[in-house]
C-alpha cells in the first residue's frame, strides 16, 4: 500500500512537470500553429539563472523569481525576435526557424558558459524527505506536486474568469476570428509565449531540483518527452496536453516500479510502445478535436 | 459612410477582385450579392484587413487598407464571418464578452450585454452553454449578438443564411431588418436574392471579381439580367 502510494506521488510530480511543459507547446501551437523545437532552451535558461543567482549569494527564493522571471521574458523575446517576422510564413518554415533558435541557444549555453554540468546548490532542506504516517515522501516531489497542483488550478482560473485567459481559449480556437473581435494579435503571441516560458520555468525548477545541475542541454529530454505528451493528448487541446503529460507520467513510474531489474533499460521504449497502443486506438489523441464547423 | 473605390485582391496569380468600387451610406443597409466564388468573401476579408489588398478603403474618411483586423474593428466596422464561426469550446457568454473586448467602460458593456440580450432572448436563455452546442440558426445569433458587443457602426454580414432552413432564414432576416430599423447601417452580403433585395435599400452585383450592376433594391428586383444570370446561377 505504502508503496503503491509513493508511486503515485512519483508518478503525478514527474506527470506534473510534463504537463507543464506540454501544457506550453500545446498553447503556442494552437493559436501559432508554431512547433516550438526551442521550448527546451527556455527551460535551460531558467535553470542557468537559478545557478547564477544562487552563486551571486542571492536569497533561495529570489533566485527562483528571477529564474521563472529570466524564462519569460527569455520566451517574450524569442517571439519578438525570431518567430514574430515568419508568423505568416509556413509551418515548415516556423519550425526550422525554431530548431535553429535551440541550436543557436545550445552553442551560446556551450561557449559562454560551459559545455560541462555545472552543480546548482539547492537548500539543504529540499533533499530530505518528510514523514506522512509510515510514508517516506521526497521534499521535492512533495512540492513538485503541490506547485502543480496550485498552478494549475490557477490556470484554470485564468483560462475561465479573466479576459485574458478567454482570449487565450479563443484564439487557440479560432485565430482569425479572435482579432476580428478587436483583440490585438501581438498580444495573443505576447501572452502565450509569456505563459509558456513561464511552465517552462517551473518545470526548470523541478528538474534542476531532481538532478542537482544543469547543462546546456538539459532541456532536451523533458521536452521531447512533452512533445510526445501533447501528441497523445491530441494536438491543439490544451486540456489534451496536461492529460497526456500526466499519463507519461504514470507510464514511466509504473514501469519503473514494475518491470524486473533486467529489463529496467527498455524502459523509455516501452513508454514508447505504450503510447503508440493509445495513438493506434485513438488518433486524434485523447483530446484531439474533430474539425468542427464550416471554415 | 463607406467608400470602396478600386479595390483589389489576388491570391497568387489568380486575381479574385478586379477594382471593385461600392459606396455604403449611413443608415443604409447595402446588399452585396452575387453566385459561389464572385468574391464576395474575399471584398468583406479586404475590407476587414484579413487579406492583402490593393485600392482605397475609407471609414468615415479614415483610410483601413493596411490597417490590422483588431484595430479596424476598433474604429466601429464589424464583421460576422462566413460559416458563424462562433467559438465553440467557449459558452455563450464567453463569446459575447470576447465581442465587447473592445468596450473598456463597463457601463457600456453592461449596456451592450441587455441590448444583445433584450434582441437575441435565446442567448440568454443559453448564456452557460458551450457556443458548439447550440442550433445553427442560435450559433448565427450568436455570431451577430458577438459582432453587436464591440458597438459597431458599420455592421458587415458574410451570408448569415447559409446553411439555414428556410425558417431560420425567416428569423435571421427578421433581425437583420430589426437592426437596420434601429439605425444601424449594414452591408449584407448573401446569395439568397430575393430575400436579401426585400429588405435592402440598394444592391450590388458581383460577378468573377467585378461589380456587374448596382441599383435600388426595386430595380435590381426588376431587372431581367439579375433574374436570368444570377438568380440562376445562385439559387
Amino acid at each position: 500500500m505504502d508503496i503503491l502510494i509513493q508511486n503515485l506521488i512519483n508518478a503525478l510530480a514527474l506527470g506534473g512537470t510534463y504537463a507543464l511543459l506540454a501544457l506550453g507547446l500545446a498553447l503556442v501551437f494552437s493559436i501559432m500553429g508554431l512547433i516550438n523545437l526551442a521550448h527546451g532552451e527556455l527551460m535551460t535558461i531558467g535553470a542557468y539563472a537559478l545557478y547564477f543567482m544562487i552563486l551571486w549569494a542571492f536569497p533561495f527564493w529570489l533566485a527562483l523569481v528571477g529564474a521563472l522571471l529570466c524564462a519569460v521574458v527569455a520566451a517574450v523575446l524569442m517571439e519578438r525576435v525570431a518567430f514574430r517576422p515568419v508568423r505568416d510564413a509556413s509551418m515548415a518554415t516556423m519550425l526550422l526557424t525554431s530548431f535553429a533558435v535551440s541550436a543557436i541557444l545550445q552553442v551560446a549555453y556551450q561557449n559562454l558558459i560551459s559545455p560541462r554540468p555545472l552543480p546548482v546548490a539547492m537548500p539543504s532542506f529540499l533533499g530530505g524527505a518528510v514523514e506522512i504516517g509510515s510514508l517516506q515522501v521526497g521534499m521535492i516531489q512533495l512540492l513538485a506536486l503541490g506547485c502543480t497542483a496550485a498552478l494549475l488550478l490557477l490556470l484554470v482560473w485564468v483560462f475561465r474568469y479573466t479576459a485574458f485567459g478567454v482570449a487565450m481559449r479563443a484564439a487557440a480556437e479560432d485565430f482569425d476570428t479572435t482579432r476580428l473581435m478587436g483583440i490585438r494579435a501581438n498580444a495573443l503571441f505576447a501572452g502565450a509565449f509569456a505563459l509558456s516560458g513561464l511552465l517552462a520555468g517551473v518545470a526548470a525548477l523541478f528538474w534542476v531540483a531532481q538532478r542537482g545541475s544543469v547543462d546546456p542541454l538539459m532541456g532536451f529530454l523533458p521536452v521531447l518527452k512533452a512533445f510526445i505528451a501533447v501528441i497523445v493528448g491530441g494536438l491543439g487541446s490544451l486540456v489534451g496536453a496536461v492529460a497526456g503529460g500526466f499519463l507519461l507520467g504514470a507510464i514511466e513510474i509504473a514501469l519503473r516500479a514494475l518491470l524486473p531489474s533486467d529489463l529496467l533499460p527498455y524502459r523509455d521504449a516501452l513508454s514508447l510502445l505504450l503510447i503508440i497502443l493509445v495513438l493506434l486506438v485513438r488518433p486524434q489523441g485523447l483530446m484531439g478535436r474533430r474539425r468542427e464547423g464550416v471554415r | 459612410m463607406l467608400s470602396v473605390s478600386g479595390l483589389t485582391v489576388s491570391y497568387g496569380a489568380v486575381l479574385a477582385l478586379r477594382g471593385v468600387s461600392l459606396e455604403v451610406g449611413r443608415g443604409e443597409l447595402v446588399a452585396l450579392l452575387g453566385p459561389n466564388g464572385a468574391g464576395k468573401t474575399s471584398t468583406l476579408g479586404a475590407l476587414m484587413g484579413l487579406c492583402r489588398a490593393g485600392g482605397a478603403v475609407c471609414l468615415d474618411g479614415e483610410a483601413l487598407l493596411g490597417r490590422a483586423p483588431e484595430k479596424i474593428v476598433r474604429l466601429g466596422m464589424t464583421l460576422v464571418p462566413e460559416g458563424r464561426r462562433v467559438f465553440g469550446g467557449l459558452t455563450v457568454e464567453e463569446n459575447l464578452r470576447l465581442g465587447g473586448a473592445v468596450q473598456r467602460d463597463e457601463a457600456a458593456r453592461r449596456r451592450q450585454y441587455a441590448e444583445v440580450y433584450a434582441l437575441f432572448p435565446v442567448l440568454e436563455e443559453r448564456s452557460g452553454q458551450l457556443a458548439g452546442s447550440l442550433s445553427g440558426g442560435e450559433q448565427q445569433q450568436l455570431a451577430i449578438a458577438r459582432a453587436l458587443m464591440s458597438g459597431p457602426r458599420l455592421l458587415l454580414l458574410d451570408e448569415p443564411s447559409l446553411g439555414l432552413a428556410p425558417k431560420v432564414v425567416d428569423t435571421i432576416f427578421g433581425l437583420i431588418d430589426r437592426l437596420r430599423a434601429s439605425g444601424l447601417t449594414i452591408l449584407l452580403v448573401e446569395q439568397n436574392v430575393d430575400r436579401s433585395l426585400e429588405i435592402a435599400d440598394r444592391g450590388y452585383v458581383l460577378v468573377g471579381g467585378e461589380i456587374v450592376l448596382a441599383g435600388t433594391a426595386g430595380e435590381l428586383l426588376q431587372s431581367q439580367d439579375v433574374q436570368r444570370a444570377y438568380l440562376g446561377l445562385a439559387s
